[in-house]
């Protein structure tokens, strides 16, 4: 304890400046006016170091030591992955504090919400960005965390209980993110939770009660988006304020791991030695971790503001799956590996061990020694382990063995329902205005040039069309080549991608508002792909792919069909629409 | 330490800086992101238009394709401006502004619940398998034709209403037939010949002995099925019996029209509803039906079951013979 000034008979004015003192002093132990004007010119500290006096009663000195080995700061050591860990839980908590004041856990009104945060919320779409990708972030720096700690043997004695913590900690944010995950409400959103929660029904006994459990119900609804929610909100980031101090306050009462330990004694470099020297934590530290903390946002800000953008798809459909769903990446292991065998052995198996052994690790791992020389079962078991994950994590993704539909293929390349496709990304402007078919057909598995004419029919000049257009063009007449030759039940099909004008400007009295070219000003145009096929059908013994044919011989035809509606308004660049004049005429 | 404090003090002034230059941005973004979403609104609003509403009135709105069913691109002409020097419906006392206050409302009220006595069914959750803001985008698109239709757009309409239109063949098998019949009246918008649910339940097996997935033997207000009492359901609608209640097996359906069938129609379609087991299979007896019809003159048509379900921008718009008066009053 602190040592009290003896009580004196005061004025109000003394005691208010002592108490300010006394507070002030509590948070920043022994620094003064003259001690922080000497920290920020940068002078050396007297001897002795009043910068050190400890104060029992400081709240930092709880969680962060008065100095650190200087070896321990270095950055090839720990790559300050635990630190900026908490820095995006931090950014996280704040970003989503202020979104929380927007958004409403209800099915009806979190879409609307979210598209208020994007379109009505000054600085909105910029925290939404940022909480998402933050997450991302998140969760890649916390396991890159755990396999720093891993390949350096942080984990051993007497740092085992940091260890467990730890992991508690990765397993808090995973269920962080992923419940964060469902809030927009949109079909991203929907699927991902979907196939996320329905893999806990792969463990053994609770599976199917911990997803009852979690969604509320046998469906995504209503209920699920409010244990989402509350999850999201308020029990997981009190666990994880939990947690975090307790993991904290562990590494403050054993420091850091010492790097010497890590290489022989007899070291040539001098590695194998302990370094007396120390950086004190106040202020040297402090004012390193707040240069690196403002560093770290201005970066963050900049890259969520002027390269990343969160799409928002459209609304939750239960009714409609979209192509290629899948589970968040951090998850994709788990589909992967449910992928390869049965649901229940690998629920059985792998699902406990993937939770109880890193858990167990400090106890079963009995190597004393922290040398990298003396660890070389664990070293490389830790690199088979990530390989492993590394592959069942590609296994996870919807292209991995699992047998494409050439023709569904190409609808979702070119003109998806959810999301952006090629001719999304064609400049809208650079698409013809006038209906325009172009036709290609494959037969024997070569694809014929391909024709360019109007509906009825009448051939078109290729040189009339934009440079866009010819290119779009081009590229389905390759993902059509690439198709018949990847995927033997896409025989021989006659592909049309059409762009049309579907719907036009026009004014309160209901008529065409002409473009600057004289043109009607078009506001939607309809790209459809239509693919006739032969249908086929695969003998189930020998795999063999058989083309099916009417009674009459003539091969008998299967077609897929989509269509992706294109507005000026959401395709269109920003700059030309506010030059052009048909947007001011429909005013 | 002094560098430390200078960076720090540095992109502190940086990150305010930026944030700033973002502030003042917003004014320019936030309209435009607006724009954005109405936009997307609208494209939302086409595709389910196409899967919804263009079977009966027409890819661009042109209306008649169906049942009758009005044209909708120029619905707004239509009610606000006055008709044959009559005064427009839209300002009639109790009319469409008394009532609904715009024709936006109105729009949606009428996709929301739909028209009692015809067969434009009520679309909204929880009856129909619309959602609310679905109801809205469909009701902006339809706003945003504004009484032109496209020449493009009508000549897609035509030509897929001409591609889908299934060739009526008198000497095609009895159950290709009854398909055509089952197309014609519009049964396949709401009905798959399997135990899946589209608008209404799934008519597989309607005729076997299991029944269908929705309502097994007997048909919805209680009467067992059999041929009789079928074609009164159809003819009659679900309205014909109040105390259908449209829940069937805890699944909600949007009530069903009635339609006139004349006998030839009627014992056409029935052969199709009775050749199909709950899983979409045929059964043995359709299947001997369409032997029979091969062996004693080879026909083309033989793929009844060819028709693909679940592609989300297949109108399958035949041209049929207009229904009754093409105009819904209010």
């Amino acid at each position: 304890m602190a040592t009290r000034p003896a009580r004196r008979p005061e004025g109000p004015a003394q005691r208010i400046k002592g108490a300010l003192v006394e507070a002030s002093r509590s948070i920043f132990p022994s620094m003064g006016a003259a001690e922080w004007r000497s920290v920020i010119r940068g002078e050396p500290a007297p001897r002795p170091n009043p910068r050190m006096r400890v104060h029992s009663n400081s709240f930092w000195y709880h969680i962060r030591p008065r100095a650190l080995p200087l070896e321990a700061t270095a950055w090839y050591y720990t790559f300050g992955l635990g630190w900026m860990s908490f820095f995006f839980f931090m950014l996280e908590a704040i970003t989503g504090a202020i979104l929380m004041v927007y958004y409403t856990p209800s099915p009806l009104q979190a879409y609307g919400d979210m598209q208020k945060i994007i379109s009505d919320v000054p600085l909105g779409r910029l925290l939404r960005n940022m909480h998402r990708l933050g997450a991302h972030f998140m969760v890649a720096v916390v396991i890159l965390h755990m396999m720093r700690t891993y390949f350096t043997a942080s984990y051993k004695a007497p740092r085992q209980f940091i260890w467990v913590t730890g992991i508690l900690l990765l397993i808090m944010t995973l269920v962080l993110s992923f419940s964060g995950y469902l809030l927009p409400w949109d079909q991203l959103a929907y699927w991902a939770v979907t196939i996320g929660s329905s893999m806990a029904d792969a463990a053994p006994l609770i599976g199917s009660a911990a997803n009852l459990l979690l969604r509320g119900g046998v469906d995504i609804g209503a209920g699920t988006l409010l244990r989402f929610y509350l999850l999201h909100v308020f029990a997981l980031p009190a666990l994880t304020i939990l947690f975090i101090s307790i993991h904290y306050y562990a590494v403050r009462k054993q420091e850091l791991s010492p790097i010497h330990e890590l290489f022989a004694p007899e070291n040539p470099r001098g590695w194998g030695k302990p370094t007396k020297r120390k950086v004190p934590f106040l202020p040297d530290q402090v004012f390193f971790e707040i240069a690196l903390i403002v560093l770290l946002t201005f970066a963050f800000v900049a890259i969520n503001y002027f390269f990343w953008d969160a799409k928002l798809e459209s609304h939750a459909n239960p009714g409609v799956t979209p192509q290629h769903t899948k589970a968040p990446w951090y998850f994709l292991w788990l589909q992967g590996m449910l992928k390869f065998g049965d649901k229940l052995v690998f629920g059985l198996i792998l699902g406990p061990l993937v939770l109880v052994l890193p858990i167990l690790l400090p106890y079963i791992d009995r190597n004393l020694s922290r040398r990298f020389a003396d660890r070389k079962v664990a070293i490389t078991s830790g690199i088979i382990a990530m390989v492993f994950f590394g592959f069942v994590t590609y296994a996870g993704l919807p292209e991995y063995g699992i047998q494409q539909s050439g023709s569904q293929e190409i609808l979702t390349e070119f003109v998806p329902i959810e999301g952006e496709g090629i001719v999304d990304h064609t400049p809208w402007s650079a698409l013809p205005n006038t209906p325009v078919v172009y036709e290609v057909v494959a037969q024997n598995g070569t694809v014929d040039g391909g024709t360019i004419t109007d509906l009825n029919g009448n051939v078109i000049d290729a040189n009339t069309l934009s440079e866009e257009t010819r290119h779009l063009f081009e590229e389905f007449r390759g993902a059509v080549q690439h198709w018949v030759e990847v995927d033997p039940r896409f025989l021989n099909p006659t592909a049309k991608l059409s762009i049309e004008p579907w719907t036009f400007v026009t004014n309160t009295e209901g008529q065409v508002v002409n473009a600057a070219d004289g043109q009607p000003a078009v506001a939607i145009k309809r790209a459809t792909v239509v693919l006739d096929f032969n249908s086929t059908e695969v003998d189930a013994t020998t795999g063999e792919v058989r083309a099916l044919s009417n009674q009459d011989g003539t091969p008998q035809i299967s077609t897929s069909q989509q269509s992706d509606f294109l507005h000026r308004d959401s395709h269109e660049d920003r700059l030309e629409e506010n030059a052009s004049a048909p947007r001011e005429a429909s005013q | 330490m002094t560098r430390n404090i200078l960076i720090a003090t540095i992109f502190s002034l940086a990150t305010a800086i930026l944030l700033g230059i973002i502030f003042v941005g917003e004014s320019q973004r936030l309209p435009e992101a607006t724009a954005a979403i109405s936009a997307e609104q609208l494209e939302r609003g086409a595709r389910d238009y196409e899967q919804y509403c263009a079977t009966c009135h027409g890819l661009a709105g042109q209306g008649e394709v169906k049942f009758g069913a009005p044209a909708l691109n120029n619905i707004v002409q239509k009610y606000t401006l006055s008709q044959n020097g009559q005064p427009p419906a839209f300002d009639q006392p109790n009319g469409i502004k008394e009532k609904y206050g715009s024709m936006r409302n109105y729009i949606e009220a009428t996709l929301f619940s739909g028209i009692r006595g015809t067969p434009m069914p009520a679309w909204g959750q929880p009856q129909g398998p619309l959602r609310r803001d679905q109801i809205s985008n469909i009701t902006s698109y339809v706003l945003s034709w504004n009484g032109q239709v496209p020449d493009a757009a009508k000549l897609t309409a035509d030509r897929v209403a001409t591609e889908q239109a299934p060739t009526p063949d008198p000497d095609a098998n009895p159950v290709s037939q009854g398909q055509i019949v089952f197309t014609q009246k519009g049964c396949v918008g709401c009905h798959a010949m399997n135990d899946q649910k589209l608008v209404g339940p799934g008519l597989g097996g309607l005729f076997q002995p299991e029944g269908t997935a929705a309502f097994g033997t007997n048909l919805p207000n209680g009467k067992p099925v059999n041929e009789a009492d079928v074609r009164e359901w159809i003819q009659g609608g679900s309205a014909a019996f109040p105390e259908n209640n449209n829940d069937l097996q805890g699944q909600d359906y949007s009530p069903m029209p009635g339609f006139a069938l004349t006998d030839d129609e009627w014992s056409r379609l029935l052969v199709w509803l009775q050749a199909h087991n709950r899983d979409g299979t045929l059964t043995p007896e359709a299947e001997q039906i369409i032997q029979e019809a091969q062996g004693g003159e080879g026909t083309g048509e033989s793929q009844p079951t060819a028709q693909p379900t679940g592609q989300p921008n297949q109108p399958g718009a035949p041209n049929s013979p207009a229904g009754p008066g093409s105009t819904a009053t209010p």
